[in-house]
């Protein structure tokens, strides 16, 4: 066993040599996640640092996969549904939702006894899990007189120090945003009586003192897995030590349309409408190592370490995107579309990737009342675990550190130091307990995920309340939860640099309904 | 979606495949305390691997002899496993249709084999990364800078965002907060343009 781990160790250090992203949401997505597990793990509020005997160990700590001296395989669907209230600026709250399918962590356990030791023996095990579920829907609008999305559009072009003929290009420099906003005439170059400046039209609105409509909507679905390949060793019952190599798999599509149109009753203001739709989905693979260790002084109490190493993620985008834009003329009203196919060779962008996700750890505290053979006896556990996760230490590397990918890499250099500067260490909090009747079981749980945004006056939270009942008999046990999640985050529809930002606030409240099916052998 | 179908599918099947060895007496559960494995039940494992293993070798057995009476019978079987296989040392054997090299050789018609291509002019894909403003993200904080250690600290303006139109005040982009100037650099030069076609805008009215 320790040859496994050492040997995961030296892979994980050869491969960190060479990591890589994108646009910082990127990186947020991929390690502020709730827990997600067996009917009975969420139930407990994913509670599983030091418990362990649950297969959800192996994705938390792998050393609790050491209490099984038998075997079990488990099925965990479930069903998630979506309720997200938002508001943006002085408009309406908008409601949606989405469901969709769920799954909990299912797969093969096998342990055994050594024949010498009976107290000691080793665990195997191969299990997927759901790490995150992608679906969800936003849709927000509201007036603005501040600021336009057009404007975006002419900060990057401007600060690219490009001309437009080399926008304009077939295998274009900036063919998902400056290309199509330059082709339809939503920013172009105007003489301010000294220089050429770049300008949005729907500029001229409001600097006439008028509003902007602007309407978002955000469709996401897919996810992100996990397999994970186990083993674990109980020595004596004292300590307990294991580890996962896992295998995380991305899934990710966002489908994006952000309206902005003219509210004024003018007819030759430049501007009438524009909707700038975004679609791009990310597929990747990767690895990980999750190490951890349990120490039993005493017969019912239960302490745990656990450390997750980043996962080096492999990941490939393909984008595109198109704008249409009616533009009020002197005369007449002119519409323009055109897709960002036509500034990337005919077909979707491509960009391939590397991304790291930040490093893990958690301790953990556990007591089990009544730890006998006998069911009848068994009574009850309780157990809280806390984890830390630096979120501002996700990265992102080119896939080759060649002189063709010199000026990603310089990107990507900002990116990580922009990822320094917005986000922050943050801890999680998780406490849960059961009580146990002869075959019946009934929990309660509690999750609380904190701020993972530094230096913001928005507020951004996750909390979860989970309860369940289980039952166990003839071999086989089923288990069902229910949790009910309570976020707060925010969404930006663009960012500038020359003007202050607007966002919209997200409350969303989640369901979900899982189960557990098992049968021992 | 149809990747969790098919997992759902999969798992559902491993489950109900699996036979359970506490179908009487208490199902342990393995979080309070779980009891070793049975000795008798692992001997019964090993015989049944051990009879499954058997059944294999007999069967490659079976297909084996049943060659070698083929051979015996009918002269035609003693070759086939060796007819089409290319154990000279020729580089184009007369009757290999250069089914892995794309060489075609017409044995009739021409002495010299012919390169037969299937490939197509594929364009270079476009590899431009997903980018935004970087320095968009820096506007809700001041840097300050400590005049002890000298290092630069990030602090929190006091009202960074604009969420309401109702104290909205648009601020005229002067030149020194003007960073829309448009003055392309005739040096500059990117991986991914250059390489492609101009592409003409619609007349502007």
């Amino acid at each position: 066993m320790k040859k496994n781990i050492l040997f995961v160790i030296v892979l994980l250090c050869l491969k960190s040599a060479v990591v890589m992203a994108q646009v910082p949401e990127d990186a947020i997505r991929y390690s502020w996640l709730p827990h997600n597990g067996t009917a009975r793990y969420m139930a407990i509020g994913g509670v599983m640092g030091s418990l362990g005997g649950d297969i959800s160990a192996a994705f938390v700590n792998p050393a609790g996969l050491g209490f099984f001296r038998t075997g079990e395989a488990v099925f965990s669907p479930g069903f998630l549904m979506n309720r997200n209230k938002t508001s943006f600026r002085d408009g309406a709250t908008s409601k949606d939702t989405k469901n969709s399918f769920n799954l909990g962590t299912s797969g093969w356990i096998k342990g055994t006894t050594f024949k010498n030791d009976p107290t000691s023996g080793n665990t195997y095990s191969v299990a997927f899990n759901q790490v995150a579920n992608f679906n969800n829907v936003i849709h927000y609008s509201g007036l603005n007189n501040y600021s336009s999305f057009s404007e975006q559009f002419a900060e990057e072009f401007s600060a690219s120090g490009k001309s437009i003929d080399e926008i304009l290009n077939t295998n274009s420099a900036l063919p998902y945003t400056s290309a199509p906003a330059l082709y339809t005439y939503l920013i172009d170059t105007v003489w301010d009586g000294s220089k050429y400046i770049v300008r949005g039209s729907p500029e001229t609105i409001l600097d006439a003192g008028q509003a902007l409509k602007q309407d978002m909507l955000k469709i996401t679905s897919g996810g992100m897995y996990e397999l994970g390949i186990s083993l674990a060793e109980n020595r004596k019952g004292k300590w307990l030590l294991g580890g996962t190599l896992g295998i995380p798999i991305v899934n990710f599509k966002s489908n994006t349309v952000f309206t902005e149109s003219d509210t004024s009753s003018g007819t030759a203001n430049l501007f009438k409408s524009a909707t700038f739709t975004d679609n791009f989905k990310t597929l990747g693979i990767g690895l990980n190592v999750k190490l951890g260790i349990i120490y039993r002084p005493e017969e019912y109490i239960r302490l745990g370490f656990a450390i997750h190493t980043p996962s080096i993620i492999y990941q490939t985008d393909k984008r595109t995107t198109s704008l249409f834009n009616a533009r009020e003329g002197s005369d007449s009203l002119r519409e323009e579309y055109v897709s960002s196919i036509q500034f990337t060779q005919d077909g979707a962008g491509e960009n391939k990737y590397i991304q790291v996700t930040p490093l893990k750890a958690m301790i953990s505290a556990s007591y089990v009342f009544r730890e006998v053979e006998n069911v009848k006896k068994q009574r009850a556990f309780i157990s809280a675990d806390i984890e830390y996760t630096n979120h501002n230490n996700t990265r992102f590397l080119v896939e080759e550190d060649t002189e063709e990918n010199a000026e990603k890499k310089s990107y990507y250099k900002s990116l990580n130091k922009t990822l320094k500067d917005i986000y922050k260490g943050a801890f999680n909090f998780r406490v849960g307990g059961e009580l146990k009747f002869n075959v019946m079981m009934a929990r309660l749980g509690f999750a609380y995920y904190t701020n993972p945004y530094k230096n913001v006056s928005f507020k951004a939270n996750k909390m979860l309340l989970s309860g369940g009942l289980g039952y166990r008999n003839k071999g086989y046990f089923i288990d069902v939860t229910y949790v009910h999640n309570m976020n707060k985050d925010a969404d930006f529809p663009y960012r500038l640099q020359a003007r202050d930002n607007t966002y919209a606030s997200i409350k969303q409240t989640q369901g979900n309904i899982s189960a557990t099916f098992g049968v021992k052998f | 979606m149809k990747f969790k179908i098919l997992l759902f599918i999969i798992s559902a099947t491993v489950f109900t495949a699996c036979n359970t060895a506490y179908k009487s007496g208490q199902t342990p559960d393995d979080v309070y305390y779980s009891p070793a494995k049975v000795i008798e039940e692992e001997t019964q494992t090993e015989t049944e691997t051990e009879k499954e293993t058997q059944k294999e070798i007999a069967s490659q057995e079976n297909i084996e002899d049943r060659e070698i009476r083929m051979r015996i019978r009918d002269r035609r079987w003693r070759d086939m496993d060796y007819e089409y296989e290319c154990n000279c040392s020729c580089d184009y054997p007369p009757y290999k249709y250069g089914n892995k090299t794309g060489y075609y050789y017409n044995p009739y018609y021409s002495p010299y084999p012919v390169y037969m291509s299937n490939s197509k002019y594929v364009l270079p894909k476009n590899y431009t990364t997903r980018k935004t403003n970087l320095n968009a993200y820096s506007r809700s904080v001041t840097p300050v800078v400590n005049s002890k250690t000298g290092k630069t600290v990030y602090v929190q303006k006091e009202n960074p965002y604009n969420n309401t139109n109702q104290s909205a005040t648009r601020e005229v982009l002067t030149p020194s907060t003007n960073n829309r100037t448009y003055s392309p650099s005739t040096s500059s030069s990117n991986n991914s343009s250059g390489s492609g076609k101009s592409v003409s805008r619609p007349v502007r009215n």
